[in-house]
């Protein structure tokens, strides 16, 4: 509520009566006077002493003469309030403090009054961290009860993720990342990995620290070392696992989750709204050797791949940067990627009646099982896709195929054992060190010895901490 | 037989009936019934209760003076209008004044406005008293009862004291006409000159249109703990500091500024009711008086308003039970307001946003045009109501007399 800014001198006192002229008229005297006395011991006792009393005495304004009027019974001891001794009193108040005393209850005061107040602040008004504590968990609580009342029509449907990998040097990256990015999903879920060239430590080391429902399966076959030709048996290893999960009637929303891509929580969520298939964009950050040389000199290179929609939303057809022919059913259907499109996994199980249009999984592998090479082999028109992420205006997962060079090494399971060779050491010390000394026999030669060997790279095992 | 087949089908039903209970207690419901301490009254239909009778005053009293200004019918002062065009077209409203319980002066107080357009009362208590003088020579009733069956809206900063510093209000008292007759103001204090027993205290004028526009997604995280935007130190009028807001909202601002989780401020964002809907706790300190808007605010966007007001009565106070729904805090205990509010159980802040889920919370808060059942005009008849019957004592004796004519400062008693 806003003052209007008339200052606070400008009103006229409320009442006339001749009684209230002589004491307003006597208070001004008796004021002036004591401003003098004041002036005079500030001289003598210094001038802090002076400048409050002279505060005291209304140097403010008329809110302290008011006070005593509007409060007859409570008397406020902190603050810089002071009361004064002369009570304005005219006819016209009088009546209403009798009628104020009136309507007080018993033992009850008000206290409250007008006047200037101290402003409280405590000695240390920094923020308290266990209150910031308190109200960030307040703060989860009533972020959780409200997506328990209003996502609760959502259908939360378990997420199905299959991820290809195989044991190199960057997998511990990938893995660690996509670890904790599934941790975050809000949806249950059930983790496929299918691993190539046999089952590893280092994969199963990764996926016991996981936290998280997961199904290892392995493949006998060894990932070629070429990049080219990676994607192919990536196709197989996700193949695979949609096997897994017709054999074993799992339920929910089927997921192509490389472990090299970076994913947004949103897409998780959107996936929730697969009816049957459906497709999203995906942000193609440049590959060093993946699917490589289909970049194409005629389309506009924009690093996405996804649906396009017309104006009423129906998918009219891809966005690719990659070079492929007119006719996509047939073979260019790889230059889509699997982890732009999620499949309801009900379209796996044997015996399903799956809806007009998608194909079943014993005819895919009937006609030509070569052939299975994209999810769109699952349906006879492009048009059943449902276009999901915003109708494919959102990017929410990115593909990057960052890999080390092929023959880069790495520790197994990433554990330092036996310790690593000193590069730099700790000390370079121009007096003995009697602590190496212990190992040598004879004395008199350590100095020239040392000297020699710090002049060069030192060879001495140590303990790493792992 | 059949006593058994009785047996069984009483035990289910005791079953049933104990499910049912235990489902309406599940937190899984988005919102809960308001009842107050005068019960279930705010979805109470007031048609058929009480008749008002509205008196015909001439344009000068309201028409002329909104003519001169149509910002009158916007700001947050606007209720004595939106309240006077409801009645016209109430069923509540009567024709005959002989079967009245209740009768209303339309007369617009607070709607000579500056420049900036805030109300000046110097002229309104001349206004009211002319208006007064009016009615109670053209029509019998004001002398019955010396005005015990009329009622006034008079929405200014100190209610019927009408002047906007609290000092002159308090010095002035409430117009001494005005001592019989029940007044719908938005001020409330307690052991306040100028909250007289009796009144209705009602929410100020918030404009429902505005607001339903910058509705949000309900399921939009709340993530603001506490949010407060508005003046913490008033330069213009109080420049030693210390007498705006009795130095509750400067304390606010000296102890809380560099909390992350206080978003408080005094710009004026473009999202200030988007944010609003986002946040746990909304501030309602106290300004030069104790009520503001923002109560209406955080009551529509669902923002648990943290009431810093000494004494302070809230709108309908006896037919909305503000303590569960609202957070109480004392001006002496606002440096520790992030202990106090942190340590508020969750169980108690989902239970008041419930309660302030409930649309019938949201609609008593409003002024719609045109009246909906439950809004504010139903909440100030059904105030009106529950006074009904009238006590004896309304009614004068032949020769009794209350109110003295010539009362109040000289400068009152002239003509309007």
């Amino acid at each position: 509520m806003a003052k209007p800014s008339r200052g606070r001198s400008s009103s006229r006192t409320a009442s006339n009566s001749v009684l209230d002229k002589f004491l307003l008229c006597s208070c001004r005297l008796f004021r002036k006077f004591f401003q003098g006395l004041l002036c005079l011991s500030a001289l003598v006792l210094g001038y802090r002493l002076s400048g409050e009393a002279v505060f005291f005495l209304g140097a403010s304004s008329r809110g302290a003469l008011f006070l005593r009027r509007t409060n007859s019974n409570s008397l406020r001891t902190d603050g810089i309030d002071v009361a004064l001794k002369f009570p304005y009193v005219t006819e016209a108040t009088r009546g209403k403090q009798a009628g104020l005393q009136q309507s007080l209850p018993e033992g009850k005061s008000t206290r409250v009054h007008v006047g200037r107040h101290e402003i409280l602040i405590r000695p240390q008004p920094h923020p308290d961290p266990v209150q910031i504590m308190k109200a960030h968990n307040l703060l989860n609580i009533v972020q959780r009860q409200q997506t328990l009342l209003y996502d609760s029509d959502e259908q939360k449907q378990q997420l199905l993720i299959i991820t290809p990998t195989f044991a190199r040097t960057f997998q511990a990256l990938h893995l660690t990342c996509l670890i904790h990015t599934l941790r975050n999903v809000p949806f249950p879920l059930t983790w496929i990995v299918v691993e190539a060239d046999g089952l590893s430590n280092e994969t199963a080391d990764l996926l016991a620290h996981s936290q998280l429902p997961f199904h290892h399966l392995t493949f006998s076959e060894r990932m070629p070392a070429p990049f080219d030709q990676r994607w192919q048996l990536e196709i197989r290893l996700r193949i695979e696992g949609l096997r897994f999960i017709r054999t074993n009637r799992l339920d929910g929303i089927v997921l192509f989750v490389d472990d090299s891509n970076t994913y947004s929580l949103d897409f998780f969520k959107e996936a929730q709204r697969t009816k049957w298939m459906g497709g999203f964009s995906i942000g193609l950050l440049p590959d060093f050797g993946g699917e490589e040389g289909k970049s194409s000199t005629i389309m506009p290179v924009l690093h996405l791949q996804g649906p396009v929609c017309d104006a009423s939303g129906q998918i009219s057809g891809w966005y690719t940067p990659f070079k492929v022919r007119n006719d996509l059913h047939i073979s260019d259907q790889s230059a889509l990627d699997w982890a732009g499109f999620s499949l309801n996994a009900k379209l796996l199980w044997e015996g399903f009646e799956s809806p007009a249009g998608f194909i079943k999984w014993n005819r895919l592998f009937q006609e030509k099982p070569n052939l299975f090479v994209s999810p769109l082999n699952f349906v006879r028109n492009y048009t059943l896709v449902q276009p999901l992420g915003d109708c494919g205006c959102s990017i929410l997962l990115w593909r990057s195929r960052v890999e080390a060079r092929a023959d880069s090494k790495f520790p197994s399971r990433w554990e330092i054992n036996p310790g690593l060779e000193i590069v730099v050491p700790s000390k370079r010390t121009p007096w003995v060190d009697h602590h190496l000394q212990r190992h040598r026999s004879t004395r008199h030669s350590d100095l020239t010895d040392l000297n020699q060997k710090h002049r060069g790279r030192v060879r001495r095992k140590l303990k790493v901490p792992v | 037989m059949t006593m058994l087949k009785i047996a069984l089908s009483a035990h289910i039903l005791g079953f049933f009936q104990a499910s049912l209970l235990l489902s309406c207690y599940a937190s899984s419901t988005s919102q809960e019934r308001i009842s107050g301490s005068a019960g279930d009254v705010l979805e109470d239909d007031p048609v058929g209760r009480l008749k008002v009778f509205v008196y015909r005053l001439p344009a000068r009293y309201n028409k002329r003076v909104l003519e001169k200004d149509q910002r009158c019918l916007t700001h947050m002062f606007a209720t004595e209008i939106f309240v006077h065009q409801f009645l016209l077209k109430s069923p509540v409203r009567t024709l005959n004044p002989d079967e009245a319980d209740w009768f209303y002066t339309p007369v617009y107080t607070t709607c000579d406005l500056t420049p900036n357009g805030l109300p000046l009362p110097f002229k309104s208590p001349r206004m009211m008293r002319s208006a007064i003088q009016y009615i109670s020579t053209r029509w019998p009733y004001w002398n019955m009862t010396e005005g015990a069956n009329h009622f006034f809206v008079v929405p200014h900063d100190f209610g019927a004291c009408f002047h906007y510093q609290e000092e002159n209000a308090i010095a002035r008292g409430i117009l001494p006409l005005l001592r019989r007759t029940t007044l719908v103001q938005t001020f409330g204090q307690r052991y306040h000159v100028c909250l007289k027993e009796g009144s209705i205290i009602v929410p100020p004028y918030a404009p429902p249109q505005k607001m339903e526009t910058h509705l949000i997604p309900p399921d939009t995280p709340r993530s603001i703990f506490v949010y407060f935007r508005g003046l913490f130190y008033d330069k213009g009028n109080d420049p030693e500091g210390g007498y705006y807001a009795r130095g509750a909202r400067a304390a606010v601002w000296e102890n809380f500024k560099d909390n992350p989780y206080f978003d408080i401020s005094t710009d004026h964002p473009a999202t200030y009711y988007e944010d609003m809907q986002r946040a746990i706790f909304c501030l309602c300190p106290l300004g030069w008086a104790p009520w503001s808007p923002r109560l209406v605010e955080g009551v529509i966007f669902g923002c648990i308003p943290v009431i810093i007001a000494d004494d302070i009565v809230l709108p309908f106070a006896d037919a909305i039970p503000w303590e569960e729904i609202g957070v109480f805090v004392e001006e002496k205990d606002v440096p520790n307001l992030d202990a106090i509010l942190a340590s508020i159980p969750p169980e108690t802040i989902l239970r008041k946003q419930r309660l302030l889920a409930n649309p019938a919370m949201k609609q008593a808060m409003l002024f719609p045009q045109p009246a909906q059942s439950g809004d504010a005009f139903h909440q100030i008849l059904n105030g009106l109501a529950r006074k009904l019957p009238h006590d004896k004592s309304v009614f004068l004796q032949p020769g009794q007399t209350f109110l003295n004519w010539t009362e109040g400062p000289p400068g009152d008693l002239k003509p309007w």
